[in-house]
Parts: structure tokens; C-alpha cells; sequence
């Protein structure tokens, strides 16, 4: 069975936190507190996530002078129904699954 | 980094302008880190041939880190026990210092060069067949080399260097930035 993408838990563990206020713009060093993952690990998820349509990024002026722009994130609606999809606890996943495969029979 | 990753690559460096100080070196390196992890991974998009000779380099490293080990089973089983294959291998001074070397290499030792070995192999075969956990390999199999030489090192130095001796610089260099290289030279191609 193929592996199905965006299942990792540090994957789910940024989606969870970006669907805690979907619609507020998030930075990369915020996430990174907020999940609890180094920028190694979080900014080839953010860029996975970007190039599948989920998560869209704009470029935020700073507020204090003298420092650059930021780039911002939050999830496109397609990465929304992702992200619910992805934060269901796992028990519920396969259990919606398994109603589903019975239906079909 | 596909067609933003300038983008993504001035995102990185400037948020770390709002990383304290106490956090940023270890922000970027994280970030050198995922930026060369998603290089390596948009590498099995490229072009078959690409992601052919980007696999023969990284056999290429796998042949290097086990070479000691298959020099030494050689040895021990009596294959390389005639001086004159050995002067094949490695120039006629460096000789008489390989034979104990062979010996000095503990079993440990071995094994590690058998892991990066591995990983070195199971890369390329990921890496050919666009399987994008390449790069977890190949950054796998240059971390147990680099330990690997870390350890040796106090137990192969009484000894003195053996000729061909690669440096510290092209045991990183090579698996890492060499795949890398070949797919833009074929891109540009």
C-alpha cells in the first residue's frame, strides 16, 4: 500500500497548530516555538506543504525598522480540509475507513 | 528548491533576524540543513540520466567508506596475503604501513563503514528509483562515516596515514554536495 503523503507526526503536529486560528498568518521562528521542531525539520514541511497547494506564504513588512520582511504562512482551503483530515486522531481515521469499505460492499 | 527557492531560501535567512541570539546558530544550521534536504529531494524530478550518474556517485561513496573493510577481508582470507597486489592498490611506501593497518581496524569499525555503506547504497537505489527518503540515506550514511573517522582516528594515528588517504573535506564534499552538482551540470546541459 503506498505510504499516503503529509502522515508524518511532525507533519500533523503543524497542521494541528496551524488549525488552532487558520486564518491568522504565521511566522517560520513562531511555528517552530509552537511546535517544538528545529528549523531543519519544520522548513522542508512548510516547503512540501507550499508546493502541494496547502499552505500559501506572503512576504510581511516589519514592524520594528531596520529588520527585513518576514515570510508569512496559513493554510489555502484545500490545506484546511488536509489539516482536519491529517489532526483526526488516528482510531477515528480507520474507523471512518472501515464504514466506508463496509458501505461499498 | 523548485522555482521559489530563492524565495524560500531569503524566508529562511531573514527570519533569522527575529531568532534570539542564543537560538540562531542552531537556526541556521537547521536551515542549511533543510535547504540542502530539499535540494536533494527535488533531485528525483530531475532527469533520468540526473539521477543516474547522482546514484553512480553515491556507489561510488559506498565503494569508499567499504573499501577498508573489503581490503581487509581480502587480506585476512589470504587473497591480498601476495605483497604484489597490494603495490597495485597503493604505492610501494604506503605498503608496509597498510598491512598493519588492516590488522589495527577493530571489528566495531567495520560495521560502521558497513552502515554508511549500506546507506550509501540504499540512497542511490532510492535516488534512481524517485523515491524521495534519498537524502535521509545519503545524510545517514555521511553521518555514521563522519563518526566512523572520528573513532578511528586515535586508533589508526600510531600507524600513520596510508596512501591514497581521502581527506576529511571529500568524505563530506563528495556524497553530499557531488549528486548535487551533477544534476545542474545535467540540467545546464
Amino acid at each position: 500500500m503506498p505510504r499516503r503523503p503529509n502522515r508524518s507526526s511532525q507533519t500533523r503536529h503543524v497542521f494541528r497548530i496551524l488549525l488552532e486560528r487558520p486564518l491568522v498568518w504565521r511566522h517560520g521562528y513562531d511555528l517552530a516555538k509552537q511546535t517544538s521542531l528545529q528549523s531543519g525539520s519544520l522548513y522542508p514541511i512548510l516547503i512540501r506543504l507550499a508546493e502541494q497547494g496547502l499552505l500559501e506564504e506572503r512576504w510581511e513588512p516589519s514592524e520594528t525598522p531596520g529588520r527585513p520582511p518576514r515570510h508569512a504562512y496559513r493554510l489555502t482551503s484545500s490545506g484546511l480540509a488536509a489539516a482536519r483530515e491529517a489532526a483526526e486522531p488516528a482510531e477515528r481515521r480507520s474507523a471512518g475507513r472501515l464504514r466506508l469499505a463496509k458501505a461499498r460492499r | 528548491m523548485a522555482r521559489t527557492s530563492t524565495d524560500w531560501a531569503t524566508a529562511m535567512e531573514n527570519e533569522l533576524a527575529y531568532v534570539p541570539d542564543r537560538e540562531a546558530l542552531r537556526w541556521a544550521i537547521g536551515c542549511c540543513g533543510a535547504a540542502y534536504v530539499t535540494r536533494l529531494t527535488h533531485l528525483v524530478d530531475e532527469h533520468v540520466i540526473a539521477r543516474a550518474l547522482g546514484a553512480a556517485v553515491v556507489l561510488f561513496c559506498a565503494f569508499d567508506v567499504t573499501l577498508p573493510s573489503l581490503l581487509t577481508i581480502a587480506h585476512r582470507s589470504g587473497v591480498l596475503r601476495d605483497a604484489g597486489l597490494l603495490t597495485n592498490l597503493v604505492p610501494q611506501d604506503a605498503v608496509g604501513r597498510l598491512v598493519p593497518l588492516l590488522h589495527a581496524v577493530p571489528v566495531w569499525l567495520h560495521l560502521l563503514g558497513a552502515i554508511a555503506g549500506a546507506s550509501y547504497i540504499g540512497a542511490a537505489f532510492l535516488l534512481f528509483g524517485k523515491a524521495r527518503r534519498a537524502s535521509v540515506c545519503i545524510v545517514a550514511g555521511v553521518g555514521v562515516a563522519l563518526a566512523a573517522r572520528v573513532l578511528a582516528e586515535p586508533i589508526l594515528a600510531p600507524i600513520g596515514p596510508v596512501t591514497p588517504d581521502p581527506s576529511f573535506l571529500s568524505a563530506v564534499l563528495m556524497p553530499i554536495a557531488a549528486p548535487l552538482l551533477v544534476a545542474i551540470l545535467v540540467r545546464r546541459a
